[in-house]
């Protein structure tokens, strides 16, 4: 049966290759019946990769030993749930998992845009995507490679990647990296038929933002992950992988930013189209990391020659999008022109400097040690504390400029006008800035915290201002419904609105959580207690439980509140902190206990035990306190229904296009 | 087990020396752990990490300062061992490159948008306040209501 899945990712990568060249072909041609068959063969591939998916997970459900791929990730005692994601956790299955996914967008996209005169060139670009991951699949990694003799059982899948939040990750990353694809092909086909109007990008609009969702979603849901599973209290550690899911992220952000500009003035052309290369760039490149071993790090998979592959496949995608910027740059001169320095366009523009700021330092803090050893021969670590001191002041400008941005006007505006529109919320976030510094006595702190109420109370005033003119024209309707109104006539601007809203309420809880952590670390006997954080932790002992697989060693804390904990009252709450053996694993798994409290956290990690006589029964525990950190993820909700409401919304018709119709 | 209940002892240790947490913690955060995880010190949980604090622990209980203590790391495992680049040398430019591509980057926008909007302004001739049409502000006005 693995001989079938071999034999489908071949045909799909001989399948792909015809449909490049007959679509190719077929669009210089102008040859329908090639155009056509490049369109079979594309949903041929579709099938085909559908099929191997299929058989691949079949083959991992049924536990068949004799291919390595499922040795080598799971095991007879892997729960279902875990047997299902190690379909991608390992280097094979993720890049098929990868090929599925394009593969459903691509005939999402034949179907959707079957009318688009754009579509022969547009999937050409697409197949010769789907050339390169049917070729790594076909000759290089190959998800259904057998053992001449099967293993009794398999080697399991790692048990940092045994957590829910690890079974969605992967997926809505990918669904993110991959949904790029679709905004750059349609780019580069707006530039190959020399129609670069705003066309692609309004046709793009929803796959662009459902992609930046996914890409978000991904990158939080990874926070999660760390945050519950890797046991030290973070989610964030800038490790190379994360970098490489942030940068695509950062210039799609900074390109959401800038179509706006070319849809409402004809401006900014060439820098769309570099943006979304760029990103499309970014999310080959992220995976090019994560694959080619050239990067330390705690997500990589195994090391392999994938590298070479990926870096011809990068320099293809740059010599393509550069050669086509180049030669049709006279087709992408603006419309408009900039009228004033202050002017809501450059404020559009200084948004994406600051983005385009912060992905080149974490680029460049991503690729330094490779740079360095290059250049000077001595390995060098780029870690957290260079990411935080330098992309930490470029992101409080972001934030400073998504207060300011909506309060100035198209065009061109006056320092005056700008003055007064800003007076109400600069007031704001001045006088919180001196409450809290005279609060924290912490300057960064207060700044980044003033800085987000300034956002806040500038969304807030244009919200009411715009409410308090369309209450003018209806004074009939109460202010709730006016306010509905307007949210729906204009769910793009209102949908952005609590995106950076949810931005904000993110920032409050990272900073929070960094500058306010509390931990500590303790050595207790059963029946000893301590204090920390206003609570009083009292260990009962280890309990060990025996489940298939795995041994699990948990330490029991009773919690009370500090001020009335005595050891006869009844416990506010138990935690379990515990230390997992797996059988398939040479260290012990961290499980953390975790009590939420309002937005904070109290987080329990069960660091070591002994068991034995008196005095050498003991568990070490490390304990910390986290405010706000819960903001992070109520955060990460109000911006996905944000970019939802932006992308859904419906937006009240324009009579004014009606009438211009009608006249 | 048996690794995990002797590496509990090392966890003894540092439990005993409370008093010099906060320095533990201060150059924990400055090293990487070099287990081959890629992770930073202050949040790896696996045998060598700990190690690495009881050692640290060690030192500051024997009074090194904590510079000496990075320093013995840095001259055992090279300078991969600390969590960021130094600020000398051809580190350096590790520092500064981001910072000096972010100023010339909004300088170039700074310029190229004051050119085109000096450009724009020789251009155009703008009409004189309260030129318009006398049923200019009646169109605002019903554009106004449409958008709102």
């Amino acid at each position: 049966m693995p001989q079938l899945g071999s034999l489908a990712t071949t045909l799909a990568f001989l399948t792909a290759v015809l449909a490049f060249a007959a679509l190719a072909w077929g669009a210089y041609r102008k040859d329908r019946s090639l155009i056509h068959l490049g369109y079979r063969a594309l949903d041929t591939v579709f099938f085909l990769v559908l099929f191997a998916s299929a058989l691949l997970l079949f083959l991992l459900v049924s536990r068949d030993f004799s291919v390595r791929y499922v040795a080598d990730y799971t095991s007879r005692d892997l729960p279902l749930l875990y047997t299902i994601s190690a379909f991608w956790a390992g280097q094979a299955g993720s890049l098929l998992f990868w090929e599925l996914i394009l593969s459903i967008y691509t005939v999402l996209v034949l179907w959707l845009y079957r009318k688009h005169p754009h579509l022969p060139v547009i999937s050409a670009i697409i197949a010769g995507v789907h050339i390169f991951f049917t070729l790594l699949l076909t000759f290089l990694t190959r998800p259904f490679d057998t053992f001449p003799f099967p293993p009794p059982d398999g080697a399991g899948l790692n048990p940092l990647l045994q957590d829910p939040a690890m079974a969605l990750h992967p997926p809505t990353l990918y669904l993110g990296y991959v949904g790029f694809t679709i905004p750059f092909a349609f780019a580069m086909a707006a530039l190959i038929l020399r129609k670069a109007d705003a066309e692609w990008i309004r046709r793009t609009r929803v796959w662009t933002i459902i992609s930046w969702l996914f890409l978000t979603t991904g990158i939080v849901l990874g926070g999660q992950w760390a945050y519950i599973e890797l046991g030290w209290g973070g989610y964030w550690a800038w490790d190379p992988v994360e970098n490489a899911a942030f940068l695509p992220w950062l210039t799609a952000t900074a390109f959401l930013h800038s179509v706006m500009i070319q849809q409402a003035k004809g401006m900014l052309k060439t820098w769309n189209i570099a943006l979304i290369a760029l990103t499309f760039f970014f999310t080959i490149f992220g995976t090019f990391l994560t694959r080619s071993g050239v990067v330390q790090s705690v997500h990589a998979f195994a090391e392999s020659n994938l590298g070479t592959y990926f870096l011809v496949f990068l320099g293809i995608v740059v010599i393509f999008s550069v050669y086509l910027i180049l030669t049709r740059s006279h087709l992408l001169k603006s419309e408009a022109s900039f009228e004033g320095i202050l002017a809501k366009e450059t404020s559009f523009l200084v948004n994406n400097i600051l983005f385009l700021g912060l992905a080149f330092a974490t680029f460049w803090g991503t690729i330094f040690p490779i740079l360095s050893e290059a250049v000077t021969g001595n390995k060098v670590t780029v870690g957290p504390p260079f990411f935080n001191q330098v992309n930490a002041p470029i992101f409080l400008g972001v934030i400073i400029l998504m207060g300011i941005c909506p309060l100035i006007a198209w065009r061109r505006s006056s320092p005056g006008k700008l003055g007064r529109n800003l007076l109400v919320p600069g007031i704001v976030g001045l006088i919180s800035f001196a409450a809290f510094f005279l609060q924290t006595h912490r300057f960064g702190v207060s700044l980044a915290y003033a800085s987000s109420v300034f956002v806040i109370a500038s969304i807030l005033y244009d919200f009411a201002i715009e409410a308090k003119v369309r209450r003018s024209f209806h004074p009939e309707e109460p202010v709730p419904q006016a306010i509905w109104h307007l949210m729906r006539a204009r769910s793009r601007k209102y949908g952005g609105y609590l995106v950076h809203l949810g931005v904000v309420i993110m920032a409050i809880g990272i900073v929070a959580s960094n500058a306010f952590k509390q931990e500590t670390t303790v050595k207790l006997e059963p029946g000893e207690q301590a204090e920390f954080a206003g609570f009083v932790l009292r260990y009962k002992g280890i309990e060990f439980q025996h489940e298939p697989g795995k041994v699990i060693a948990s330490g029991t804390l009773e919690v009370q509140p500090s001020d009335h904990g005595s050891p006869s009252s009844v416990p506010l709450w138990v935690l379990r902190p515990a230390k997992v053996f797996y059988r398939t694993a040479d260290q012990p798994h961290t499980e953390v206990d975790i009590r939420r409290i309002g937005v904070d956290d109290l987080y329990t990690i069960l660091a070591g035990y002994q068991t034995g006589s008196d005095k050498e029964n003991f568990a070490t525990f490390k304990f910390l306190y986290m405010p706000g950190v819960n903001l992070i993820w109520w955060g990460f909700y109000v911006i996905i229904i944000g970019g939802l409401f932006a992308l859904f919304g419906k937006g009240k018709p324009r009579k004014r296009k009606t009438r211009r119709a009608t006249s | 087990m048996k690794r995990f209940l002797t590496s509990s002892l090392f966890l003894f240790v540092w439990t005993t020396v409370l008093a010099g947490a906060a320095t533990l913690s201060d150059i924990e955060k400055q090293l990487m752990c070099m287990c081959g995880c890629g992770m930073v010190l202050s949040s790896c949980q696996c045998g060598t990490a700990e190690e690495f604090r009881t050692e640290i622990l060690t030192k500051l209980e024997q009074g090194v300062p904590p510079d000496q203590i990075i320093q013995d790391f840095v001259a055992r495992y090279g300078e991969t061992v600390l969590a960021a680049p130094t600020k000398s040398g051809f580190n350096l430019t590790a520092w500064i490159t981001p910072f000096v591509a972010l100023i010339l980057g909004l300088s170039a926008l700074f310029w190229v948008v004051r050119t085109l909007a000096h450009r724009y302004r020789l251009q155009t001739v703008s009409p004189p306040p309260g030129a318009q049409h006398p049923g200019f502000r009646k169109q605002v006005d019903e554009r106004l209501k449409d958008y709102l």
